[in-house]
């Protein structure tokens, strides 16, 4: 294994990361807007949709 | 499914010691991993004697699958719905119901970038409940057959269509309304075993999903895994970061001979070791287990 097979490795493992932080950052703007709680409120309630008895 | 049984057996010399024990093993734990996630994901038993679904804490929490929120003993979202609800709160355009749909859709799309970069489309062969149920039907014998070329193209139509325009433009979940995972999780548990409080009558959309599942069901007897490789959004969201995850699927091009041995016994028909990143690959490793020479290796990290 070369150099420059561990440069798209570094490459590959950096593009993670970034997503890594761009899913945090998600995360904690979803907080603010209420996406938990949201989804929370739309899950629990057993869905007609999804049963098909609409 | 021992490798290459699906095309009529081995053809070309293995060597190497233990290589079609260490691919058993593997589909073994594998197997046993599936079964355990469909436990993990689903086992709120007590439903059968309180008759309520679970209402806790988790129901707000994605899981690493396609599995139904709907279905009785489950305790978790569904974030294929969840991406859905999303998009058909968003329809209001503004106020407060548009930013709670964002909340969502930032909520669900943090899961799916988390989990995607970390693993990729391994939950799917490891963990995903209907992968499992579509992989025991397609034990069921009779003639095995691939895909037909060009069909894995339509998950993208139907991701983009019934789960992002649809519901964005009508905000209804269409493809919740047409899930066949959400007729057998969802539908079928709760008809036959009613809950507490009462359900509505059997509509058109009840029989309209009892099709198409009946017709998966018989695409699932010939070709393996169709739902995943030709309708999944879950699995199509999944495999875009099967290039980029940290999770991932090395070929040591120096160990390689070039037998064929991996293509042979993909199950979703990928030409490796070349499309060992592909966004089709379901990261069963069952290409890991069929090298006879031990060339592809699967993990974090580098080797």
């Amino acid at each position: 294994m070369g150099i420059r097979s561990i440069k798209p490795r570094l490459e590959r493992e950096g593009r993670a990361l970034i997503v890594l932080g761009l899913a945090l950052l998600a995360f904690l703007l979803s907080l603010l807007w209420e996406g938990p709680r949201t989804l929370y409120v739309h899950a629990v309630v057993t869905c007609l949709d999804c049963i098909g008895l609409i | 499914m021992s490798p290459g049984s699906r095309r009529g057996g081995w053809t070309m010399a293995r060597s190497g010691p233990g290589w079609r024990g260490k691919y058993h093993k593997m589909e073994r734990y594998r197997r046993c991993s599936q079964a355990a996630g469909l436990l993990a994901l689903n086992p709120f038993f007590s439903y059968l004697f309180s008759r309520s679904t679970y209402q806790g804490p988790l129901k707000g929490v994605c899981a690493p699958g396609l599995n139904c929120y709907a279905c009785p003993f489950t305790v978790f979202s569904c974030p294929v719905g969840g991406l859905q609800h999303g998009f058909s709160l968003l329809r209001e355009r503004a106020g407060e119901l548009f930013l709670k749909g964002l909340g969502v859709l930032l909520y669900v799309g943090a899961f799916l970038s988390f989990t995607g970069a970390v693993w990729g489309r391994l939950p799917c062969g490891w963990i995903c409940p209907f992968g499992l149920f579509q992989e025991l039907v397609h034990r069921i014998p009779g003639r095995k057959r691939k895909l037909p070329a060009g069909a894995s193209a339509g998950r993208y139509l139907f991701l983009v269509a019934l789960v992002f325009l649809l519901p964005l433009s009508t905000g209804t979940a269409w493809f919740s309304r047409l899930c066949p995972a959400g007729f057998l999780e969802g539908a079928l548990p709760l008809k036959a075993i009613p809950p507490s409080f009462p359900l509505p009558a059997i509509g058109g959309f009840f029989w309209l999903k009892a099709a198409l599942f009946i017709a998966l069901v018989l695409w699932c007897i010939p070709v393996y895994r169709p739902f995943c490789r030709a309708i999944c959004p879950l699995g199509t969201l999944w495999g875009w970061f099967n290039g980029m995850s940290l999770y991932r699927l090395e070929v040591e091009e120096s160990t390689c001979d070039s037998c064929g041995a991996c293509s042979e016994a993909c199950p979703v028909d990928l030409g490796l070791p070349g499309e060992i990143s592909s966004p089709r690959c379901i990261r069963c490793l069952r290409c890991v287990g069929a090298c006879p020479r031990g060339a592809i290796s699967a993990g974090f990290g580098r080797r």
